[in-house]
């Protein structure tokens, strides 16, 4: 088939020589189209407009000679082979320009058509075979220069970088010239320390691939990750490496995020304090599990790992926590109590979601409450308890009172019906005297204890708003003899806040028992004043009453000037109760009471009464 | 004045002495007794069966009741007298006479219709003539 396409140029002068090449040739290839051309200038006309398959050329034309003939026509067409036609004295020349690229030579004299036919399809063949090998070379050159992969090949023995890509060039920042003018070896940092191990050392000689993690310095300083594979070529004779470097930085550096998050996962769970976390699948066998404690003593995780969570607590309490765990698979959390033997254990689960919203796994924590459980156990029966005797109490003072009350009320009743008149005897008179005083103080002071008794019983007197000038009056009114006795003057301020929500019985006695008290422990050096202002604060009102009395040594007293049956002065009127009940019913109110004094200067109150 | 009180306490003490200051003060004509709220309801179931017999009588208008007793208390007697025979007797009220500090006695005190007063022992003639002032008493001075 080829032959037929055959085109086949002749550049020979002598038309001698040339019919008995043409002769051969129309023998050899009877279809090939033959140029003729009888010199070098006219050969190269023909190379120009035909294509052309072989070209023959005679060593000797008017307008070329020997190797420069071939030179002229191969630098203008290295594609087309080229055979050399030659007499016999000129092999020597011909020889030399088969060195340099002419595919064969024909000795004119000594050949004929076999021989030529031979040449011509050798020669061919052979340009053919030539043209493939620069194609792939240049498709290797192609790959290597154009590699988005930084290539680099190195010499063996030298350790010499013999060739870099481009994609190498732009990773590093060195230019080619410095490239190949360094050694793999100081493309490492710290490659001027001795004794730095070099990859090419490190490698097995004689293994053909290999790869290598090593850290290598660009030239602006980053150093970066990155991983070599290398490539055992032949290289002009010598063995040379290729290498792939990938740059591994980025993927080393997300390597070591996931493996910090995981270790920071693994530290979480592994010391999840009093408990342990679980992750279960769909049938509860538990996938991972980790804590600090696991609800069987003495057992770690791996004893509950790819076992089923439920059987690892007895029945009842088994089917309890599957029958809450299933729930959570249907996307509910849940949070229930879990006991196993002694131990009680708090187990939240919560579903995990996967990203198209199915649910095949849970996560479990679980907490020893045991201790908080038991704490809770007895505070709950202490409450209990106390309440029972809170109330027991309670109904025995009740009782008591009334029993100490029923007599004594009958007492008062007869004292109330006894006619004195009618005896006439003064020793008996005064006894009965003394027997109705008695009986009075017994009354009046079972009296003052019950209002202690009821005051702190009563949580829920009632409260009213209450106009605290108009009370104040009215109790100052009850007590208008004693108060002019004393000569006193009262001076009142309640524009700021003029009513209070509290019980009116409550504020009544409250005012009542500061002003008898500032009545009965006035200084007799000086008149008595009376101050009382209000206040109005965000969340109620603050009453101030205040004294020039003989005041109160707080330093000694401060803790017990509220409580009960406590006396600081020595008067005959006092119990050591006015201001105890005074600080009960403000606090049953949920009020407050505090007090500023200084001895013989006066003491003043200040108590807050909250809205 | 009020023509007939029955007063119910287990104290005998107190039950004379109601009586002495009841008659004292001009409260009442006939003052009756009984020990505890058994005695009470007796008194009424007699008060009843003889009413049908023979010759008609007044009912107390007024019944003094202590709370603290044996074997019947007070509110036991008043649930008791309420369902057999408060209807019969419209015009017959209650105060009671204690010497109960319990605030829960005073607050089922005022959940009764019946109950007009409440009064902490001892009963004095200051006592009664304030009752006598009450607006469901007044009418009988």
């Amino acid at each position: 088939m080829q032959s037929s396409a055959l085109q086949i140029l002749v550049i020979e002068d002598n038309p001698g020589d040339y019919l008995l090449v043409n002769e051969y040739l129309e023998e050899a290839f009877p279809n090939a189209a033959v140029f003729h051309g009888d010199t070098l200038q006219k050969g190269i006309g023909f190379l120009e407009k035909e294509k052309i398959d072989i070209i023959l050329l005679d060593l000797s034309l008017p307008d070329g000679m020997g190797i420069s003939s071939f030179h002229s026509i191969n630098s203008s067409f290295p594609r087309v082979p080229v055979i050399i036609l030659t007499g016999l004295g000129d092999t020597e020349i011909a020889l030399e320009i088969l060195k340099v690229g002419a595919q064969d030579f024909i000795v004119k004299d000594d050949s004929n058509a076999a021989v030529l036919a031979k040449s011509i399809n050798y020669g061919i063949e052979r340009s053919k075979i030539l043209e493939r090998l620069k194609k792939s070379e240049e498709q290797y050159k192609f790959l290597f220069n154009n590699n988005p992969l930084p290539i680099c090949a190195y010499d063996i023995e030298l350790d010499k970088i013999l060739m870099v890509n481009e994609a190498a060039i732009e990773h590093y920042g060195y230019s080619e010239k410095e490239f190949l003018n360094m050694t793999m070896a100081e493309l490492q940092p710290y490659h001027t320390i001795k004794g730095s191990p070099s990859p090419v050392s490190s490698e097995k000689k004689g293994s053909q691939n290999l790869i290598l993690d090593v850290k290598h310095q660009k030239k602006n300083g980053d150093i970066i990750d990155i991983e070599i594979r290398t490539h055992e070529i032949l290289m002009e004779g010598r063995r040379a490496y290729l290498a792939v470097i990938h740059d591994v930085t980025e993927t080393n550096r997300a390597k070591e995020q996931l493996r910090e998050s995981e270790q920071m996962f693994r530290t979480i769970s592994e010391n999840f304090p009093n408990g342990a976390v679980a992750i279960l699948n769909k049938d509860f066998t538990t996938l991972y599990t980790a804590g600090k404690e696991f609800h069987i003593k003495d057992r770690g995780a791996s004893h509950f790992e790819n076992t089923d969570y439920t059987s690892h607590f007895h029945s009842p309490v088994k089917e309890k926590v599957r029958m809450h765990l299933q729930k959570v698979f249907e996307g509910e959390n849940a949070v229930f109590e879990a006991s196993y033997e002694d131990l009680s254990y708090m187990i939240s689960a919560v579903p995990l979601y996967e990203p198209w919203g199915s649910i095949n796994k849970i996560l479990i924590a679980s907490q020893n409450i045991t201790e908080q459980k038991r704490n809770e156990t007895e505070k709950e029966m202490l409450i209990e308890e106390l309440t029972q005797n809170n109330s027991d109490l309670r109904q025995f003072s009740y009782i008591t009172s009334h029993n100490l009350r029923a007599p004594l009320s009958n007492l008062l009743g007869i004292i109330k019906l006894l006619d004195t008149s009618l005896i006439t005897d003064p020793m008996t008179i005064l006894l009965l005297k003394n027997f109705e005083e008695c009986t009075l103080q017994l009354n009046e002071t079972v009296n003052d204890l019950l209002n202690v008794l009821i005051i702190k019983n009563n949580v829920n007197a009632k409260k009213e708003p209450l106009d605290i000038s108009k009370i104040f009056e009215r109790v100052l009114h009850s007590v208008q003899t004693a108060v002019e006795k004393k000569q006193a003057t009262i001076s009142t301020d309640f524009d700021d806040a003029s009513e209070v929500l509290f019980n009116r019985t409550y504020l009544e006695s409250i005012l009542l028992n500061l002003v008898t008290n500032a009545v009965k422990y006035s200084s007799p050096d000086r008149a008595l004043e009376i101050k009382v202002k209000t206040k109005k604060t965000t969340d109620g009102v603050i009453l101030y009453f205040a004294d020039n009395g003989l005041g109160i040594d707080l330093q000694r007293y401060k803790d017990r000037i509220f409580g009960l049956y406590q006396r600081f002065h020595d008067h005959a009127d006092s119990k050591g109760l006015g201001l105890y009940i005074v600080n009960s019913q403000i606090r049953v109110m949920g009020g407050e009471i505090d007090v500023e004094s200084e001895v013989d200067k006066g003491t003043t109150f200040i108590i807050t009464f909250k809205n | 004045m009020i023509n007939k009180v029955l007063c119910i306490d287990d104290d005998q003490i107190t039950l004379v002495l109601c009586e002495m200051v009841i008659k004292k003060a001009g409260f009442a004509n006939e003052v009756f007794t009984a020990k505890n709220g058994k005695e009470g309801l007796a008194w009424f179931s007699a008060y009843f069966s003889k009413n049908n017999k023979s010759e008609k009588q007044d009912p107390p208008q007024l019944i003094l009741l202590d709370l603290n007793m044996p074997v019947m208390n007070g509110w036991d007697f008043l649930e008791d007298y309420l369902m057999k025979y408060s209807d019969r007797l419209p015009d017959t009220k209650v105060v009671i006479i204690s010497s109960t500090v319990n605030p829960e006695d005073f607050s089922r005190a005022n959940r009764y219709e019946i109950v007009i007063d409440f009064i902490n022992k001892p009963l004095t003639t200051e006592g009664l003539e304030e009752l006598m002032q009450h607006e469901q008493l007044a009418p009988y001075f």
